[in-house]
């Protein structure tokens, strides 16, 4: 496949599997921030 | 008497080849029409009304250099050597900032830090997967333009930096150019920045054109209400910037201005939040747009590649604005009609201008609809995809 098909379709194909991979770090990140910070709230409240 | 040592700018236009004269001519009223279009609003005015003084006074004020030599006494873009660097820095007076802070993407970063504090990251965190999946679509144009750029006779490195005019990042196509095309720069940049400012008058067209207007009325109904807390915002601004800068150290720069603004925002230290707002951003802005005018000098742009370079900077422009739309009529039919497809074009990363678009058109079809949240969401993945795919690029060229 010549070099001016096959990056652009390693571009698309890899920067879509990337991009799913952030979009799962960003979910599971927030997940984790939102869990410590439910549970600093309880330690204060204790 | 001599007239024509008096009246240089003038007599320059008698010397120099018609070509050049004619170029100067038109840049001299384009920039007239630049300030005009940008006092109207039709254009976006903090670029346009710098950029538009800046090309009229560039292309009217050459002189006689030497005997056999013209230019300005405001910058010379193309100098590279040290020697001569050091010389027109003591004599061109917008050089200083053209080589301290354009040239090294210095004042990119703090446009970027700016648009960090006057950003709010909720919808982003709260809808991820929506977000990214529209700013992949809008990728279209870097992709697409890669190949035609190819065909039409530029190397891969050259062409993958014209491509990534798709991503709609100025400090990303900066950057780009720097690495693979350090040739082209010059022209490469002009081009990017000048479609970047054109975004702003010509999607608003895309946008009727290919979604209808009761389509473009949707108010989007959330089932759930995301009450994300500044502290939350904080901690994930850190965090993430930290891992996007493990994973993307070329982009490394740019994220890190991102999210320092958006951390000085959540942390709520007001002084920062406006000296950054309104003395770093403005400021940046203001000199971005000066710059970009007086580099519209006649001799600079008359590269031969440049004519290319407009071209395939336009198509990068609309096919990712296309994209966008189709990104966004994607998650229209996936959400079961309970989506404004307008919202795709936001996922084209000229933040916040394309976010406003989307919303100004939205509000025209539905003055009770407001998707500013949700386009600013796909604006700043938009950001992240220009970025994985400004890595990628790097990756695959470097190694060939």
């Amino acid at each position: 496949m010549p070099d001016y098909i096959a990056i652009p379709l390693q571009v698309l194909g890899w920067g879509f599997v990337i991009s799913l991979l952030i979009a799962f770090l960003i979910k599971g990140l927030h997940a984790v921030i939102r869990y410590f910070t439910k549970e600093e709230k309880k330690n204060v409240a204790e | 008497m001599n007239l024509s040592n008096m009246f240089q700018g003038i007599a320059t236009f008698f010397v120099e080849e018609p070509a050049v004269a004619l170029l100067r001519a038109f840049l001299i009223l384009l920039g007239i029409l630049l300030v005009y279009l940008g006092s109207k609003g039709t254009l976006e005015p903090l670029i346009m009304i710098p950029m538009g003084f800046g090309m009229s006074a560039v292309n009217s004020g050459v002189l006689f250099l030497s005997e056999n030599k013209m230019g300005t006494l405001f910058m010379d873009p193309l100098e590279t050597t040290t020697e001569g660097l050091m010389n027109i820095l003591q004599i061109d007076f917008l050089q200083p900032i053209y080589t301290f802070t354009f040239s090294n993407g210095l004042i990119a970063c703090i446009v970027f830090m700016g648009i960090g504090v006057i950003t709010d990251i909720g919808y982003l965190i709260a809808y991820p997967f929506t977000s990214m999946f529209i700013a992949m679509f809008a990728e279209l144009g870097t992709v697409l333009t890669f190949p035609i750029a190819r065909l039409l006779g530029f190397t891969n490195g050259e062409a993958a930096a014209v491509s990534i005019i798709g991503g709609a990042d100025g400090p990303m196509v900066l950057f780009t150019s720097l690495k693979l095309a350090p040739n082209l720069f010059v022209p490469i940049t002009i081009v990017a920045y000048l479609y970047l400012s054109l975004t702003y008058g010509g999607y608003p067209y895309l946008i009727r054109l290919l979604i209808p207007k009761d389509l473009r009325a949707i108010a989007v109904k959330t089932s759930k209400t995301h009450n994300i807390k500044p502290k939350e915002k904080l901690i994930f601004a850190v965090v993430i910037n930290t891992v996007l800068c493990l994973i993307f150290p070329v982009a490394a720069p740019l994220f890190f201005s991102f999210f320092l603004g958006i951390a000085i925002r959540e942390s709520g230290i007001t002084q920062y939040v406006q000296l950054i707002e309104n003395v770093f951003l403005y400021g940046a802005t203001f000199f971005l747009g000066l710059m970009l005018g007086v580099l519209c000098e006649a001799s600079t742009l008359l590269n031969p590649k440049i004519l290319l370079l407009l071209i395939l900077g336009m198509l990068a422009l609309l096919f990712s604005g296309i994209g966008g739309i189709l990104g966004g009529y994607v998650v229209y039919f996936l959400n079961n009609k309970n989506f404004n497809p307008v919202i795709g074009i936001a996922g084209v990363s000229c933040v916040p201008t394309t976010a406003k678009v989307a919303q100004k058109e939205v509000h025209k079809a539905n003055k009770n609809s407001f998707v500013l949240q949700y386009a600013l969401g796909a604006n700043i993945c938009g950001v992240i995809t220009t970025a994985i795919l400004t890595g990628l690029y790097i990756t695959l060229i470097s190694v060939r």
